[in-house]
């Protein structure tokens, strides 16, 4: 596809992992290089270091605005967020000019151990309660705004819905939400539920960003989806992305994450599904550096 | 070989607060013998679960919990494996596979006694072989003080989960300072060994690393070198370098 096609305009943006850097279908610098003029953003995560920040912007980024998703600062966990790690990381988001951080609500490790993978909350009240006590003390220290992202679900467990746990997650925090449309259909997978009553059950006038990658239900278990990254994006998600970005009227950005394991081609051919979506849609983002920031603890 | 205290879980099971709710799930997703002690309180729960905790467990579906718990399993184990690429060489899988779900449904998996999962597993792995073979218990010694020295683990997740789930690495074990080390020296000291942050060492009856400083890949007679005495000694350098060596004795 050339850039004609879209009228050069930027309609999504990649969401990049700096870990693999060298591994996707071609390094970051060249990806991004091959997509320069289709691209609204970049998102990227695990960046440890400012000096890593930088290498970043010069070499993936350069003018084009930039989320940072955070890896682990976990509002959930038992103990609250990470503000030891957050506060550190704010040097990486000041390098970024950050629109906004944000991260998948969830529990990231086991006492002091990153887990291999993490694990959704339990959707109860009195967790809900807990992550918006942890935002808000996240707000205190940072002077970028945190958008709490609706997390993988390979298992629910809790009394809450996902739509009731984030409505009171973003009313209580009084917050945006990021929504990932693959991670609405793997809890969708998980309980049985249809996805599309689970989309409308969420607080779509929260939305500021969608997140939309590939995976598969596991062929040996047909309630756990697998948000691989790595995979084709399966129709059911993108007739989610279709609808989520038909009723998310503060909407201002749509990523496409992409994993280690896509092939160039399944890339290309799911970049261009879903800009051809968001043009059909007549959707333009809206999401542009920060001009200036608020003074740490007013943001 | 240290297994799960049933006493940990049954007390979760009667607190009455979110943090013990949390643990709990968490030990649903990798220990089988809390989610068998889980589900037999649930079937009799009078005087054993607190309400509010048997209102949110009643939401669990144990059979997807048995899928999702085999799953992390596997997660863990590759995660292991990535972690360390010559231990795997070194064991067979019938050796390593019970280990790492023994270590997953122990008590040790949730205290941490070492710098890094790695490092917990390996001192896991080394007390629960000790009894039955030694040279199984010096590997595991050795590579868990390289993990214990080494840079902190990147913590990418297997293929087939959510790749946004990434994390980062902690700062890592600040080898300027001295800490308290689990692991047993043997009643040597190590010797000094020039420019070294810190070192460690045991003895052993296996040399274990070649002239070069190299680890075993293989526990072949011919890939651990002529059986003797030796120190086995383990250094960290700046830069987050580290060397190994076997010492005669």
């Amino acid at each position: 596809m050339t850039n004609e096609k879209t009228n050069s305009v930027g309609r999504l943006g990649f969401g990049l992992d700096w870990q693999y850097r060298d591994n996707y279908p071609q390094k970051m610098p060249d990806l991004c290089a091959k997509y320069a003029g289709r691209l609204s953003h970049l998102s990227c995560v695990s960046l440890p270091s400012a000096a890593d920040a930088r290498t970043f912007m010069d070499e993936c980024a350069g003018d084009l605005p930039v989320v940072h998703h955070l890896p682990g600062v976990a509002p959930a966990a038992p103990g609250g967020p990470n503000l030891e790690l957050f506060t550190r990381l704010e040097a990486v988001s000041d390098v970024l000019g950050a629109v906004w951080t944000c991260e998948d609500i969830g529990l990231w490790s086991i006492g002091p151990y990153p887990l291999p993978y993490f694990t959704p909350p339990l959707f109860e009240r009195e967790v809900a309660d807990h992550v918006v006590d942890g935002i808000r003390r996240m707000r205190e220290v940072s002077r970028y705004p945190f958008v709490p992202e609706i997390p993988s679900c390979t298992l629910a467990a809790g009394r809450m819905s996902l739509g009731e746990f984030f409505h009171r997650v973003t009313d209580g925090a009084d917050c945006d939400l990021l929504l990932d449309v693959a991670h609405v259909f793997s809890y969708a997978v998980a309980v049985r539920r249809s996805y599309e009553d689970v989309l409308r059950s969420l607080p779509l006038e929260r939305v500021v960003e969608i997140h939309v990658a590939g995976g598969y239900i596991d062929p040996t278990f047909d309630n756990r989806y697998l948000d691989t990254h790595s995979h084709a994006v399966t129709p059911a998600v993108i007739d989610l992305l279709q609808e989520a970005v038909a009723n998310a009227p503060r909407l201002r950005a749509v990523t496409y994450e992409i994993g280690v394991g896509l092939g160039a081609e399944e890339l290309d051919s799911d970049f261009e599904r879903i800009e051809g979506l968001l043009a059909e849609a007549d959707w333009t983002p809206t999401i542009a550096r920060p001009s200036d920031l608020a003074t740490a603890g007013t943001a | 070989m240290r297994t799960l205290s049933p006493g940990v879980t049954q007390r979760l099971l009667l607190r009455d607060d979110r943090e013990a709710r949390t643990e709990l799930l968490l030990r649903l997703l990798y220990s089988k013998s809390s989610a068998d002690l889980v589900a037999d309180a649930l079937k009799d729960p009078s005087g054993k679960v607190c309400e509010t905790t048997l209102s949110v467990l009643a939401t669990v579906d144990f059979h997807a919990l048995s899928v999702e718990r085999a799953a992390r399993l596997r997660n863990l184990k590759r995660h292991l494996q990535r972690t360390c690429p010559p231990l795997w060489e070194c064991l067979d899988k019938e050796t390593i596979t019970p280990l790492v779900d023994a270590y997953a449904d122990s008590d040790a998996f949730w205290q941490s006694a070492g710098r890094t999962l790695f490092e917990n597993f390996c001192l896991f792995a080394h007390e629960a072989v000790a009894e039955r073979s030694r040279l199984l218990a010096d590997v595991f010694h050795l590579f868990g003080l390289v993990s214990r020295f080494s840079a902190p683990e990147l913590i990418a997740p297997p293929e087939d989960v959510c790749a946004c789930t990434t994390g980062i690495p902690g700062e890592g074990m600040d080898l300027t300072k001295a800490a308290f080390s689990p692991w047993d020296d043997g009643g040597l000291v190590p010797p000094d060994v020039p420019g070294a942050l810190q070192a460690e060492s045991f003895p052993s009856a296996w040399r274990l690393v070649d002239d070069r400083g190299r680890l075993p890949r293989s526990l072949e007679p011919d890939a651990l070198g002529e059986p003797g005495e030796y120190q086995i000694v383990v250094a960290a350098f700046p830069g987050r370098k580290v060397s190994a060596a076997a010492l005669p004795l």
